[in-house]
C-alpha cells in the first residue's frame, strides 16, 4: 500500500479507461458473461466493445470463448491474472476515494 | 479517477451482476399470479389448476428466454451467499401447510401474512440497499398482518391467518409480483438498452 500519488501512478491505465473498467468489475463479480450481457452493461456499440475486449485479452486479462454450437455465443472471463490485476485495481480505488474524501472534508 | 457518481454506478454494476438472477424479477410474477389463480379458483375443483399450472409453467418459460434474449448470460461465482426466492417461498408454503393441517392453533395475528412478509424482506439479502423495495413489501404485508382486521370479518378470524388461505394466497401473490416487478426495474435501469449509454471507444 503506498501513498495516494503513488497509488495514483501505479494506476492500470489498460483497466482504469471507464468502458473496460466498467467490463472488468462486472467480471470480477462472475464466472463468466456472454457479449450481449457486457454490451449493456456498458451501452457499447459490437465493434467498440469488440474492440475493448481484444485489448484485454491480448493483455492477458480476460479470455474469450466463442462457441460454434448451434446459436454462436461468445463467453468472457478473467484470467487468474487478471481478477487479481482488477482486484488490486478496485483496491487503490477504494484508498484513493478515502484519501480524496478526508482532503476535502469541510474543517470543523 | 471516477467521481462518486461512477463509483456508486460500478458498485450497481457489480451488485447486479453478482446477482444477475435475482434481478430478473419477472421470475417472480408467474408464481405469483399461480398463487393468485389459486385464490380466485378457490372452491372449483382442481380441473382449473390442471390448466393453470402449464400456464404458469409456459409463462416461467417464456420469462427465461426473454431475459436470456435481453440481457444476456452471466455464470454467478461459485459459492456466493443468497437466499434464492423459490426456496422462502417453498418454506413459507410448507410453514402454511402446516396450519393448515391444524398443527399449530391459529393466533389473534395474521401469522400467515407475517411469514410472507419475512419470506420475502429475506429475498433482499444480501442487496438491502438495492433491493429495498422487498423490506417495503414485507414491512406493509407485516403491519397488514399486525392489524385487528379480524374484527371486521364474520368469522373473527384475521384475513392474513392460515385460517382462510384464500385472502392470503391472493395477497402474497400479490406481494410477491411487486416485489419481482421493481426487481425487474432495477435491472433495467442498471442495464440501459444499447445505444441509450455512452461509453467511448
Amino acid at each position: 500500500m503506498g501513498t495516494p500519488f503513488e497509488d495514483m501512478a501505479e494506476m492500470d491505465r489498460l483497466v482504469h479507461e471507464p468502458a473496460r473498467l466498467a467490463i472488468t468489475s462486472a467480471l470480477l463479480s462472475c464466472e463468466s458473461a456472454d457479449f450481449l450481457f457486457l454490451q449493456r452493461i456498458t451501452g457499447l456499440s459490437k465493434g467498440n466493445l469488440s474492440s475493448h475486449l481484444s485489448k484485454l485479452a491480448a493483455a492477458e486479462v480476460v479470455e474469450v470463448h466463442k462457441s460454434g454450437d448451434g446459436r454462436p455465443r461468445t463467453t468472457v472471463r478473467l484470467t487468474g491474472r487478471g481478477r487479481t490485476l482488477v482486484a488490486e485495481h478496485w483496491e487503490r480505488l477504494m484508498r484513493l476515494r478515502e484519501a480524496a474524501r478526508t482532503w476535502t472534508a469541510p474543517v470543523a | 479517477m471516477p467521481t462518486e457518481p461512477d463509483f456508486d454506478r460500478l458498485r450497481r454494476l457489480r451488485d447486479v451482476t453478482a446477482g444477475f438472477r435475482d434481478y430478473q424479477g419477472l421470475n417472480l410474477v408467474p408464481p405469483g399470479l399461480l398463487l393468485m389463480g389459486l385464490a380466485l379458483l378457490h372452491g372449483r375443483g382442481v380441473e382449473p389448476l390442471f390448466a393453470a399450472i402449464p400456464v404458469a409453467a409456459g409463462l416461467a418459460l417464456l420469462v427465461r428466454w426473454y431475459y436470456r434474449r435481453r440481457f444476456g448470460v452471466v455464470e454467478a461465482l461459485a459459492g456466493r451467499p443468497r437466499i434464492p426466492a423459490h426456496v422462502l417461498l417453498l418454506a413459507a408454503l410448507c410453514v402454511g401447510a402446516l396450519f393448515a393441517a391444524n398443527l399449530v392453533p391459529p393466533g389473534p395475528v395474521g401469522v400467515g401474512g407475517l411469514v410472507f412478509a419475512a419470506a420475502i424482506a429475506l429475498c433482499a439479502y444480501p442487496h438491502w440497499r438495492l433491493r429495498v423495495h422487498h423490506l417495503v413489501v414485507g414491512a406493509a404485508l407485516a403491519v397488514a398482518s399486525l392489524l385487528p382486521l379480524g374484527l371486521w370479518t364474520p368469522t373473527g378470524e384475521h384475513p392474513l391467518g392460515f385460517t382462510s388461505m384464500v385472502v392470503l394466497t391472493a395477497v402474497g401473490g400479490a406481494a410477491v409480483c411487486v416485489a419481482g416487478l421493481f426487481d425487474h426495474r432495477v435491472l433495467v435501469r442498471t442495464l440501459p438498452a444499447v445505444g441509450t449509454a455512452n461509453g467511448s471507444g
